[in-house]
């Protein structure tokens, strides 16, 4: 058995491609119990607005033609024009593919985490359906501790990328905690709304809407026990407002270095953060220059969303060097046990060729003391043990850097393991379907 | 009282292990390596927990809690500073502050060696309830002084945080420090908490003078060290009124810490030049 991963993502598929094969909700664990008819052991369905992949523990030497045309079933597609979008990774090139995604570094936006959590889901759903069990069960959390270690020692998804998450931070990073502020929402743009929406998830209670019409201000005011306000209303209001988000594309500047004096006396000198993405500007760019009063507007919003990017692409190198050794070491650990039921085998037969043969050397030798016997019996355990030692080192050795097959093919097709050869005391040994190693090369 | 060799030798540990935790906690503030912020913990704490045992060896040898002279009280200042640090290392977030805290206290101890005095311990010039008076008097002018100096490192982390907001490109640190808000409370609760220890020490050296030693007014308030003292207890009753009233707030009042700061310094200064004889702050 092998590990093969088929799927599209943004980076080389079109929206349309992406929609056509999309898994969404129940039909994910319909998939799921369909992949089982296609001889596919085990396998994982990921699906979200940016990719769609499954990995699968196919059979060994299987190209993952199978899944393939699962996706056609599947998806009722009459024709294969999806396949020149598709990529395919097998064995430790679809460990790697998985790990990247998890650290999100092959993120349409560099090392966002929400991808940690769909692969999560992802998992669960697949656990559930019991579609995965132990080689995707070590493979996805070995992929989930790498994303953890990846986002703990880099600063990967330290920053955020969008404008209106780096305004919210912005915030947080001006009041702390956001519990119980106001916000004064000047129009009502798309972002402005969005912001809004950011703001009240990190705690912000105290909404109002000011904009030309009484009307739009209620729509956005009332769903969240906001106030809506005329325009003229903002200079009142404005001491009320920790944060002020300005969109209203009014021809002139609608908040004054004035109001803001008065506002931040009448406030104690508590600061007020405006984020004005208006264009033209909302807010007297000289309000920045007062004490307590920081001004952003959608440039430079959007100047430290780039630049926060950027520093995520400086920490993306040392993020693949820890996924390079990360998937390394699983290929390593996972190869070693590969060789695992043939030790084990063996073992168990030049142990039950050795007890065998001793019996026979006791029954001969007649009327022996039972702490002879014993002593006897000892001997040849040791005996075995100390032989077996070298080559199964050499074994694991060999599993680790190289081919983990060849070595233990070798080892199994000398000594006849798997093959009932050695009698009735080899009667627990696995037989090749049950223990065959999965491939991870 | 004269350290021996192998005294003065753990001194010298002690500031060696506070010089790598101030590098390594500038490190981990930088870069976000755990590592670096495990050396600085480690440091840190084996640095404080020799202190302590030297300080506690000290006492015993002396018979007595080692505040009878500058030296010896200012070694306890770096030690209460470091307490304070490590107390409020996960509470107030005091961790972010660790390279400037932590560079002050391997400042502090460097500038013990190079102290014409070095690490001697002075000889004790009060005994029994004089003595008790006395050490209250200087602990609690110590330990006032180590929130002081807290607050300065809590303003200029403020003003580094203003800049980078001001300046409109925050680098990715501004984004690991404690906001603003935060910093700024932590300032307050800095003086909030230095203030009345220093008053109370004062109330004490004014009773230790007059009420102890049996000293005219005269003969006491224009001592250096008395003037000194009033002049930091005066700054910093008119900086937390001024807070308090909300007339003053964010980046003025972290200025104001940072000029506090100084005149702490100045003040300490002045009682090492001028007043060795009656009492350290």
């Amino acid at each position: 058995m092998s590990l093969v991963v088929v799927g599209v993502s943004h980076k080389h598929s079109p929206i349309s491609v992406r929609e056509q094969l999309a898994f969404s909700g129940d039909r994910q664990d319909e998939g799921l119990r369909a992949l089982r008819t296609h001889g596919v052991a085990e396998a994982v369905v990921l699906s979200t607005c940016n990719r769609v992949e499954i990995y699968a523990n196919v059979a060994a030497g299987s190209r993952g033609e199978e899944i393939v045309e699962f996706l056609q079933e599947f998806h009722g597609l009459e024709e294969r024009a999806f396949e020149q979008y598709l990529y395919r990774f097998h064995g430790s090139a679809g460990v790697h593919h998985l790990f990247r995604v998890t650290a999100g570094l092959d993120s349409l936006v560099l090392g966002e985490t929400q991808i940690v959590s769909q692969i999560k889901d992802a998992y669960t759903r697949a656990a559930s359906q019991d579609a995965a069990g132990r080689v995707m069960h070590e493979l996805f959390q070995a992929a989930l501790r790498t994303a953890k270690r990846v986002h703990t020692e880099t600063g990967l998804g330290e920053t955020l990328v969008s404008v209106s998450s780096v305004a919210v931070d912005l915030a947080r990073k001006i009041f702390g905690r956001l519990d119980g502020k106001g916000v004064l929402l000047v129009g009502a743009g798309e972002t402005a709304e969005l912001t809004l929406k950011h703001l009240l998830q990190s705690g912000v209670r105290r909404v109002l809407v000011a904009n030309r019409t009484l009307e739009n201000a209620r729509r956005l005011a009332d769903p969240v026990d906001g106030v809506a306000l005329e325009l003229d209303a903002i200079g009142e209001s404005l001491p009320l407002a920790d944060i002020v988000v300005a969109s209203s594309g009014a021809p002139r500047t609608l908040i004054e270095r004035a109001d803001v004096e008065r506002a931040l006396k009448l406030r104690s000198q508590a600061p007020m953060f405006f984020i004005d993405i208006a264009v033209p500007r909302d807010v007297e760019p000289t309000v920045h220059q007062l004490d307590n009063a920081y001004v952003y507007n959608i440039d430079d919003l959007e100047q430290t969303a780039s630049e926060n990017l950027g520093r995520r692409h400086e920490h993306a190198g040392e993020a693949e060097r820890i996924v390079g050794s990360e998937v390394e070491r699983f290929v390593s650990e996972w190869r070693s046990r590969c060789v695992e039921p043939v030790i084990k085998s063996l073992h168990s037969s030049f142990h039950g060729v050795a007890a065998k043969e001793v019996e026979k050397s006791l029954r001969r030798l007649g009327d022996l003391p039972d702490d002879a016997r014993e002593e006897v019996r000892y001997l040849a355990r040791r005996i075995v043990q100390r032989l077996l030692h070298e080559p199964v080192k050499q074994l694991k050795q060999e599993a680790r850097d190289g081919d983990p097959f060849a070595g233990s093919q070798m080892v199994a097709r000398f000594f006849r393991l798997f093959e009932d050869a050695i009698g009735e005391e080899d009667s627990s040994s696995e037989k090749p379907g049950q223990t065959q190693p999965q491939e991870m090369s | 009282m004269q350290l021996t060799m192998g005294e003065s030798l753990l001194h010298g540990v002690v500031a060696v292990l506070y010089l790598v935790a101030a590098i390594a906690s500038l490190r981990y503030l930088v870069s976000n390596r755990d590592r670096a912020r495990l050396l600085s913990r480690v440091c840190v704490w084996s640095g404080w927990g020799l202190q302590a045992g030297l300080l506690v060896w000290l006492s015993v040898k002396a018979g007595r809690i080692p505040v009878h002279g500058l030296s010896e009280a200012h070694l306890l200042l770096l030690w209460t500073l470091v307490t304070i640090y490590l107390a409020g290392a996960k509470r107030w977030r005091l961790e972010m502050a660790g390279p400037l805290v932590l560079s002050l206290v391997a400042a502090g101890y460097a500038g013990s060696f190079l102290w014409e005095s070095g690490l001697s311990y002075d000889s004790p010039d009060a005994t029994g309830w004089q003595g008790v008076v006395l050490a209250i008097h200087v602990t609690t002018a110590l330990i006032g002084h180590a929130f002081f100096i807290l607050a300065f490192a809590i303003g200029i982390l403020y003003i580094f945080q203003i800049r980078q907001l001001k300046s409109l490109r925050p680098s990715g640190l501004f984004f690991r420090l404690p906001a603003l808000e935060d910093l700024d409370q932590l300032n307050l609760r800095a003086v909030v908490i230095g203030l009345p220890l220093m008053t109370f020490s004062m109330v004490l050296g004014i009773y230790y003078a007059a009420g102890v030693q049996g000293l005219e007014v005269s003969e006491w308030i224009w001592h250096p060290s008395v003037v000194s003292s009033a002049f930091v207890w005066i700054f910093y009753t008119a900086l937390l009124s001024a807070r308090l009233s909300a007339r003053v707030r964010g980046r003025k009042v972290a200025l104001m810490t940072v000029l506090g700061f100084i005149i702490v310094i100045l003040s300490i200064a002045m009682a090492c030049v001028f007043a060795p004889g009656l009492g350290t702050s």
